[in-house]
């Protein structure tokens, strides 16, 4: 930690120095730029073991990007990427606003992939005054810290987990609930959104707890103990490979449990490829899946996705591509100023999108769509939309 | 009570697998005194080898471990020659040697990074088999297989070093080097043989891990814990690593079991350092270092 | 000795101007000397004078630094231990160099890594324990565990386990008592007997110079004396400084 605060005060010093020439250099610099492309910043995971989502997440921006430039941009102007690896690292994520927003002068950012790393970026973005629509950030907090610059195109676990919640008890009749959590921000919130609708709604019960460190990979002993509470399902909030292990250990004890939770998180391949067999009848609350929603928007995409990748696009990929196009069309209609795209922005209502039909709240957060799926013979099958979500 | 049988059972075999890898810390130690950083990350290489093995050219489980544990081997031997051994025959400092190490560890991570990609991948072989049922106890077989495994390879590295005149020439270069190179020992190839076995063990301690989990370019982590079990049962001592292996494994997997899964990490960690503190040179240490 | 005879069988090892060091730091400065075939040896000297680096240098732990050491005609100088020990020349290293975690069975199976021969191994043990009683008893002891004479029993033991043409003792009697330096002493006599050729470096002047053929006298790295045994123990200036006459 020391160490990174070194190199955290380095960096503002090459920074500094940075800035010092940018402003020696002759206007014309300046108004060229104006007249070159739209910038936008993109920050995500791209390497470690959470680079999966980041890329994932990527692909579905370039996708946005690559079409918006073969129609000729926006009003003309074509769309620049500058796409930067977080590493999962705080430090590199601040820097990274700061050069986006001072040295690339982007018109916006998108990203912020995994919590921990998102919530150190939206203190930057609001002081720098710059839009950013937050990738995959599983917290609630991101949009709970009182910035008017960001926004997210993808649900918090507030939305997910309470209506995997609801759909628990109301749907599935499950009772008692034992939960596994992350020892991270986006675990530990995912479950706390959990225990609290089972509490609020006075259906249910949570019989058992777990939280298990980040580097965990045996669970025989945890899903022992948990076994004894007899619980009806397990309410899983882990990264994909970490889940996957869990399920699998499950069956291999023998225990039948029905398991169940959240796109980001077990409606990755990665779980099911871990998991093997043992994953198939987990249910999941997904934030997309690509068919099931009717609109024309999101049609439209899957046809041409298909076309393009000769496969279905994924969750994380009809994000990015929406955040992205919620974005073109934001500069399309104000331009490039960042205050006027904020407003926009916080403007949307009832936007369709590849992903679901979106709408803002006040604090920048999201209510949209949401898909209930399951594995089936390792194919994440949608069982159900769920259209309204509150 | 039958649940603490099981969990024990489960730790040994995760401690087991710590035990390999403890081994090769330890025996590199003795051989040149040296902390191999790059180690852990032998087990790495071994894990997504194996998993490429396993999926790309589709042979059975048998021969992609002996694959794997004699490419891990000559891998590790060559690391020696081309990324240690010149700086250890121009006697540069020691602290020199360990950074070296580490660096190269971090390329061997970085670099599978960039072959295999960030994923974790699972192997395909075990996931499918029933839970065995012995009275009250269900066990996952892979379990007992892998225990297997890592027990069979820690008898024969024993009787190597026991009862060949290899082994000999190992437990005393590792003593007195020079005055071995006065029996006509070849201390060099001594200590390419260490380097071998080290590196063989550790990649076959990261298949069988793999097998049980899944390999991916940062699985290193969990191998540097072997770091702690070869400490804990006395560093430099074989039987040492063997018991601190499994010692630690069963502490972690009753500490999570019992008493938190949060803490599991803390509890294995507390126990290793209040062990230290009653004992300074571990379970079976001792300061003049006995090898047997 | 009709001149022809030498000629035709070189001196077991022959050292011409050696010269030795550390670093920058010269110890031996030019030696020459021969040991014939199945004679003893001694060089005697005082604390620094370079004895053991010539020993050292001989067996191959260190290089020279110029000149030459050849074995049964043979150059060696800088070849390394290992290479030395398989043609047949070992050193018993100052302070005896026990493996102390190896049972005193496991030191002796050592000592014949070059011509490792298990039928030959048993017979072999047998020798030594009649050469050295004291040792056949605690075959399974740590060598560690043994005391100072019985680990230079050993440590000669050792040496001999792969028959060698040249033993080189590198201060046998250090550390051990009267009596048991009288033992050791007997024992090199006994296997110089036995024509092993040997090349001893001691401090104990009187008890080397009185089973050596011939002797030389080492000071500040180079030859200041030389001469039979029996000779030099009556040489004054070799009483006077290294008799405690």
């Amino acid at each position: 930690m020391q160490r990174r605060g070194m190199v955290g005060k380095l960096g503002i010093v090459l920074l500094a120095a940075v800035l010092a020439l940018v402003l020696l250099l002759p206007p014309g610099g300046a108004m060229a730029a104006e007249a070159g492309p739209i910038k936008v910043g993109w920050l995500g995971i791209l390497s470690g073991t959470l680079a999966p989502y980041g890329i994932e997440h990527k692909t579905g921006v370039e996708y946005a990007v690559e079409k918006i430039n073969a129609g000729g941009g926006i009003k003309g102007a074509k769309v620049e990427m500058i796409y930067t690896d977080s590493k999962f690292d705080i430090n590199t994520s601040v820097q990274a606003v700061r050069r986006f927003a001072q040295q690339d002068k982007v018109a916006a950012i998108i990203g912020g992939i995994s919590s921990a790393v998102t919530i150190a970026t939206v203190g930057e973005t609001a002081r720098l005054k710059v839009p950013q629509i937050a990738g995959l950030a599983g917290t609630p907090k991101i949009t709970e810290m009182g910035s008017q610059w960001i926004f997210r195109t993808y649900p918090s676990v507030i939305l997910t987990y309470s209506s995997l919640a609801h759909y628990a008890i109301d749907k599935l009749g499950h009772k008692k609930f034992a939960t596994l959590a992350y020892n991270d921000e986006g675990g530990l919130s995912s479950i706390e959104v959990f225990v609290k609708t089972v509490k609020e709604k006075g259906k249910g019960e949570i019989v058992a707890r777990e939280v298990v460190p980040l580097d965990a990979k045996e669970f025989k002993g945890v899903l022992a103990k948990m076994r004894q509470q007899n619980p009806d399902a397990l309410v899983m909030a882990a990264a994909a490979p970490v889940s996957g292990l869990v399920a699998r250990q499950a069956r291999e004890m023998g225990w039948n449990v029905a398991l169940l939770g959240h796109g980001g998180y077990q409606g990755i391949q990665q779980y099911r490829d871990v998991a093997g067999p043992a994953g198939d009848g987990t249910l999941i609350v997904t934030t997309y899946a690509p068919g099931l929603f009717k609109h024309k928007e999101a049609q439209e995409f899957v046809k041409e996705w298909q076309a393009k990748f000769k496969r279905m696009p994924k969750d994380l990929e009809a994000h990015g591509y929406d955040a992205m196009n919620m974005l073109a069309e934001a500069i399309g209609k104000v331009g490039p100023d960042r205050q006027k795209i904020r407003d926009y922005l916080a403007g949307l209502k009832n936007w369709p999108g590849a992903a679901g039909i979106y709408s803002f709240l006040p604090t920048g957060d999201i209510r949209k769509s949401l898909v209930v799926s399951e594995w089936k013979a390792g194919n994440l099958t949608p069982v159900v939309a769920i259209e309204k979500t509150d | 009570m039958s649940q603490l049988i099981t969990q024990i059972i489960y730790g040994c075999t995760i401690g087991a697998v710590y035990a390999l890898i403890a081994l090769g810390f330890s025996m590199v130690f003795r051989a040149v005194g040296l902390l191999n950083f790059a180690h852990q990350e032998f087990m790495m290489i071994g894990g997504l080898l194996g998993y490429s093995v396993l999926t790309r050219l589709g042979l059975p489980l048998p021969v992609t471990l002996l694959l794997i544990t004699a490419a891990c081997g000559a891998g590790a031997i060559v690391l020696d020659k081309v990324g240690l051994w010149p700086i250890r025959a121009r006697r540069g400092p020691l602290i020199n040697a360990i950074v070296a190490t580490i660096g190269w560890g971090i390329i061997m991570s970085n670099g599978s990074m960039f072959i295999w990609g960030p994923y974790s991948l699972s192997y395909p072989t075990f996931s499918q088999l029933k839970p065995l049922h012995l009275g009250s106890i269900a066990l996952a077989p892979q379990y007992l297989f892998i225990f297997g495994v890592g027990a069979l390879v820690m008898v024969l590295l024993q009787l190597l070093l026991k009862k060949t005149m290899l082994g000999l020439a190992i437990r005393a270069s590792a003593e007195k080097p020079s005055t071995a190179q006065l029996m006509g020992v070849p201390t060099n190839y001594v200590i390419s043989v260490t380097f071998a076995i080290s590196g063989a063990m550790a990649g076959l301690a990261g298949m069988l891990i793999a097998s049980l989990y899944y390999a991916s370019f940062d699985m290193g982590i969990l191998g540097l814990k072997s770091l702690a079990a070869a400490v804990l049962g006395g560093f430099g001592s074989i039987p040492g690593a063997m018991l601190g292996g499994i010692a630690l494994g069963v502490i972690e997997n009753l500490g999570s079991t019992y008493i938190s899964s949060t803490y599991s990490d803390i509890i294995a960690y507390l126990i290793l350092i209040l062990v230290l503190l009653i004992r300074p040179a571990g379970l079976l240490g001792s300061s003049g270092g006995s090898v047997a | 000795m009709p001149a022809s005879d030498t000629q035709a069988a070189p001196p077991m090892l022959r050292l011409t101007e050696l010269q030795a060091g550390y670093g920058n730091l010269k110890v031996v400065k030019g030696i020459s000397m021969e040991v014939p075939r199945g004679e003893l040896v001694a060089i005697i000297g005082p604390n620094g004078a370079g004895k053991s680096t010539t020993l050292n240098c001989i067996a191959g732990l260190l290089s020279p630094k110029g000149g030459q050491i050849d074995l049964d005609g043979e150059p060696i100088a800088g070849l390394p231990a290992t290479d030395i020990a398989a043609r047949g020349m070992v050193l018993c290293p100052e302070g005896r160099q026990i493996f102390a975690s190896l049972t005193v069975a496991e030191n002796l199976k050592l000592g014949a890594y070059c011509r490792w021969n298990r039928k030959e191994f048993t017979h072999q043990i047998e020798e030594i324990a009649a050469l050295f009683p004291r040792l056949r008893e605690r075959l399974r002891q740590m060598g560690g565990t043994l005391s100072g004479g019985e680990q230079q029993m050993l440590a000669i033991a050792r040496a001999l386990m792969s028959r060698p043409k040249v033993l080189l003792l590198d201060e046998p009697s250090m550390g051990l008592a009267p009596l048991v330096v009288e033992a050791i002493f007997e024992t090199i006599s006994e296997l110089q007997r036995r024509g092993v050729t040997i090349l001893l470096v001691e401090q104990n002047a009187r008890m080397a110079l009185s089973v050596a053929r011939q002797a030389f006298v080492l000071e500040m790295g180079q030859v200041v004396l030389r001469g039979a045994g029996e000779e030099l123990l009556q040489h004054p200036q070799v009483a006077e400084s290294y008799l405690g006459v």
